[in-house]
């Protein structure tokens, strides 16, 4: 899927501008970082790529269309987001899992425990069984469980909110790892929001700067 | 029947109830003395000038009038709703008005032609107290019910967001929030029918035995009362919580309360 946004803007109520004219192009396959101090509006961004927020100004195309209100539930599953801080419902670990795959756009597709199970494992999830309670994992076991659920609704373009913020540099570059492997084996794009200075190994990749109020700027990566 | 009548100066007599409250509040500084005088002259004000209203129509029976009041009572309950609930970004007050004057019209007229089986279904002295109680009763539960799902709205915001995110829509979203709510609002209702007789005689069960009514007439009707209410403030929350529930997500599925 393509994505391009033009000269977007966004706001909230009377306050200043947290994004103004952002002109960006997500080609299939992308790999594209997002950098910025925090508040500049990282998150904000990555909302409007998802379509859980709506831009003030400008437009945003998907594969050159505007998005139909009424078709937003299916795009979401193609442009999927994980979120900053990883939440676990009630119930287990394959209850959370799972949970992409009980709503209506999702059709009958489930996963079954295999493939769960394989999932998991290449994210170093060996010793979580999938009967786990998932409230009881820990912050960095939380968060590739969520990415991994997202990942289960098959998206086009995924988009990463500080994935491996709460892992210790082992376990994060792993995860940086799979998401790159993801990448380049579904050619799936990515949009990471990362404070660090990380650098893909594995995928070419683009490196933007965002300042509060004021365009994205490409930086050499 | 043989109702002992109530003469102004007996009315007067009340207010020495209201001077002990305000002692109360006096001594231990509660600062509740203007309220209590405030909602005194009210309480005279509102109900002598309701009264006057009643035999007015009472007298004159009018279909149209009956109806006049009934909107004007489901007003009063959206409006008060609304004052309890109010949210800047999600409009609450015509959506409850127009939900509590269909639901809660269609149990009235269910109550008084094919219940009570009154010779018009909208003979004042019957359908006026009863959509009244109907009201009250609903009235909480709405605000109950609304107040827990804005409330779980706000505190469940990433889990609502999560669920959007994956590709659900806002009713699939907020499931769970939605029954919580509708169970916060019938609850009461609920819970008043394992203790009505026990713990204290209902107000209307209470008002007809004062008026001479032989008990188990009082008792039968207050039957039917129970139920009622519990049919109202289930048709009635439900309804409004549906339809409120829609207008805190935008046309994309988008949560717009902050």
């Amino acid at each position: 899927m393509k994505i391009e946004l033009k000269n977007v803007s966004l706001r909230f109520d009377d306050k200043p501008d947290l994004l103004r004219d952002v002109n960006l192009t997500i080609e299939k396959g992308d790999f594209l970082l997002i950098r910025g101090p925090s508040g500049c509006g990282k998150t904000s961004l990555l909302r409007l790529l998802n379509r859980l927020a709506d831009p003030v100004g400008g437009e945003i195309l998907f594969d050159g269309q505007l998005s139909e209100d009424d078709e937003v539930t299916s795009l979401r599953r193609r442009i999927a987001y994980v979120q900053q801080t990883p939440v676990m419902l009630e119930g287990n670990v394959r209850e959370n899992l799972l949970f992409g795959s009980l709503f209506r756009s999702a059709g009958d597709v489930r996963p079954d425990d295999a493939k769960l199970r394989n999932r998991m494992n290449s994210l170093l999830l060996d010793d979580v069984g999938l009967d786990d309670v998932a409230s009881n994992l820990s912050v960095g076991q939380q968060q590739r469980v969520a990415l991994i659920r997202t990942m289960l609704t098959g998206p086009d373009v995924l988009l990463c909110d500080e994935p491996t913020s709460a892992l210790d540099p082992d376990s994060a570059r792993l995860v940086e790892e799979s998401i790159e492997d993801m990448c380049a084996d579904d050619s799936v794009s990515v949009v990471m929001v990362t404070h660090g200075t990380y650098q893909p190994e594995k995928a070419e990749y683009r490196v933007f700067e965002i300042q509060q109020g004021e365009g994205l700027m490409e930086v050499a990566s | 029947m043989n109702v002992q009548p109530i003469e102004a100066i007996q009315l007067v007599y009340c207010l020495g109830f209201v001077l002990v409250a305000g002692a109360g509040s006096f001594v231990y500084r509660l600062q509740l003395e203007k309220s209590l005088a405030v909602g005194t002259v009210r309480t005279f004000a509102q109900l002598l000038l309701v009264g006057y209203v009643l035999s007015y129509i009472f007298e004159i029976r009018q279909v149209w009038l009956v109806l006049l009041l009934f909107t004007w009572m489901v007003f009063w309950a959206a409006h008060t709703i609304w004052l309890r609930v109010r949210q800047k970004e999600v409009p609450v007050f015509v959506r409850t008005f127009f939900s509590m004057l269909v639901s809660h019209l269609i149990v009235s007229i269910v109550v008084t032609a094919v219940i009570v089986q009154v010779d018009s279904w909208w003979e004042p002295q019957y359908f006026i107290p009863l959509s009244g109680m109907i009201m009250g009763n609903s009235m909480n539960a709405i605000s109950l019910a609304l107040e827990r799902m804005f409330s779980d709205l706000r505190k469940q915001r990433p889990q609502v967001e999560l669920a959007l995110c994956l590709g659900g829509t806002c009713q699939e979203a907020t499931a769970d929030v939605l029954r919580a709510a509708m169970n916060a609002g019938m609850t009461p209702s609920i819970n008043a029918l394992m203790t009505v007789g026990l713990v204290a005689l209902p107000g209307m069960m209470t008002g007809q035995l004062l008026a001479g009514s032989d008990p188990q007439t009082a008792v039968k009707y207050q039957i039917i009362v129970m139920l009622m209410l519990v049919a109202s403030t289930a048709v009635g929350t439900i309804i409004v919580v549906l339809w409120v529930r829609r207008s805190c997500f935008t046309r994309a599925h988008q949560l717009i309360l902050k």
